[in-house]
């Protein structure tokens, strides 16, 4: 059993989806007690990272993501759910993130004018990790969808599991032990993205 | 590398999809599922579908439709049609939709735009303009659902351009109007003067009659996508066939 949180922000919906096309099934968690009971766990977002902080806050899913996070088990972050892992974010002001992935998250910031922000449409990652169960029959470089304006830059490099480049390259996945997540949308990428599902929920870390 | 995306769009009146010409006499084309998800098993990168009557009638688009298209659709689409508030944006989000769309309700109220973008994020914010060639310039229309509300704003297209990225927006749809449903190529010239106004992603729309035309309008104009939707619901291009050539053309797409 997959557990998606719902902290009020961000379309579960297609998150859900995906996972019952799988042929697995998924829960929607509004309590952050339950949190323990799945081994399992996707944390979405759409949104500002300071309203998400704060929602994360107020219905008390930021102790129970962290208290989550050390049993071991596989949590994986979307789009806001992976920035908001980072230390601390800078928009709508600079705010505290989970602290999860040492970081911080900042607005994409182009040299050449005519990069255009929001970054959205179909892009490539390309992965540094190889053999992964994570990336299991996956090329080196697969095509996701995106939708963002800000990015986040990882402190430890070793935790940058995917690269994308948008002008320059920047970090569009990461992993540190049992904690994995996407910039882009896997439940907006078609077979590419349930692919990724799949390996995640069949992942053990 | 970023793609150019090719986005059929779905013109839907009363729960089933339509087509008209130049924004008049709609017929319809089928179901909304069923189409979409046709489009989606060829590879459109995105599905737009608007809901041509919902600002010309004052309501907003019902979600029930929206939601049948989220449990079958795993590409990412935007819902178009007489969003007038933040709660109803809301309800279509949460039914399932990426972005929404708003045209005449933010030429109503501009701060319309805003209030969404600091709700939701930037992206997932569109403004749809339609826009037609008047008097040696280029004038915005608004309730160019029905020939009966249609009128135009007095506003130039490119003010209200530059006004709706200063207040937020995250993408702009340009329907050239005058081109619209013609099959006579996308408005270069004007796309291309939009283009030099446009630090957020601009969507090409209204026009297009043959694989030739979308690779004009991503090579002169530098548009991020480009809309159809008569060319597609015919069946007189196939997604694969038009990014095949794309591809071969050295234009980045996905396929």
């Amino acid at each position: 059993m997959v557990a998606v949180i719902d902290y009020g922000m961000g379309n579960l919906r297609s998150v859900f989806n995906a996972i019952e096309i799988l042929g697995f099934s998924a829960e929607l968690v509004k309590d952050p007690e339950k949190l323990q009971l799945y081994d399992h766990v996707i944390l979405p977002g759409v949104g500002s990272f300071r309203v998400c902080m704060d929602n994360l806050q107020k219905t008390g899913f930021d102790q129970s993501i962290k208290e989550y996070v050390q049993t071991g088990n596989a949590l994986m972050g979307i789009c806001l759910g992976m920035q908001i892992l980072a230390t601390r974010g800078f928009e709508d002001g600079e705010s505290l993130g989970l602290d999860i992935i040492p970081g911080v998250v900042e607005k994409i910031n182009p040299l050449d004018a005519k990069i255009k922000i929001p970054h959205v449409g179909w892009n490539d990652v390309t992965f540094n990790s190889i053999g992964n169960p994570l990336i299991k029959s996956m090329k080196n470089s697969e095509t996701f969808y995106f939708t963002h304006s800000y990015i986040l830059k990882c402190d430890n490099l070793n935790y940058v599991f995917g690269e994308t480049i948008y002008e320059k390259s920047f970090t569009s996945a990461v992993l540190k032990e049992n904690v994995f997540a996407t910039q882009f949308h896997p439940e907006k990428s078609q077979d590419v993205g349930l692919k990724l599902f799949k390996n995640f929920i069949n992942w053990t870390p | 590398m970023l793609t150019r995306r090719i986005i059929p769009c779905l013109d839907v009146r009363d729960g089933q999809v339509v087509k008209g010409v130049q924004f008049r006499d709609h017929t319809v084309l089928g179901d909304i599922v069923d189409l979409a998800r046709r489009y989606r098993d060829q590879g459109a990168d995105e599905l737009v579908f608007y809901d041509i009557t919902a600002s010309a009638e004052l309501r907003t688009i019902e979600c029930q439709w929206v939601e049948r298209v989220a449990a079958e659709i795993d590409i990412p689409f935007c819902v178009a049609g007489g969003i007038r508030s933040v709660e109803s944006a809301e309800r279509i989000l949460n039914a399932g939709a990426d972005k929404i769309s708003i045209n005449s309700p933010a030429l109503q109220n501009p701060g319309l735009i805003t209030e969404l973008a600091d709700a939701f994020g930037s992206q997932c914010v569109v403004v749809g303009i339609d826009s037609r060639a008047e008097v040696g310039d280029y004038w915005v229309y608004q309730l160019t659902g029905s020939e009966k509300t249609i009128r135009s704003t007095r506003r130039r297209t490119e003010d209200w351009i530059r006004e709706a990225q200063l207040r937020g927006a995250g993408e702009i749809v340009l329907n050239c109007m005058n081109a619209d449903g013609t099959k006579a190529g996308y408005d270069i010239t004007q796309l291309r003067r939009a283009r030099d106004l446009c630090q957020i992603p601009l969507i090409a729309s209204g026009g297009a009659g043959n694989k030739q035309d979308f690779l004009k309008v991503f090579e002169e104009c530098d548009v991020d996508g480009a809309l159809a939707a008569g060319i597609f619901h015919r069946g007189e291009l196939t997604i694969p066939n038009l990014k095949s050539y794309l591809s071969s053309n050295q234009m980045g797409v996905r396929t």
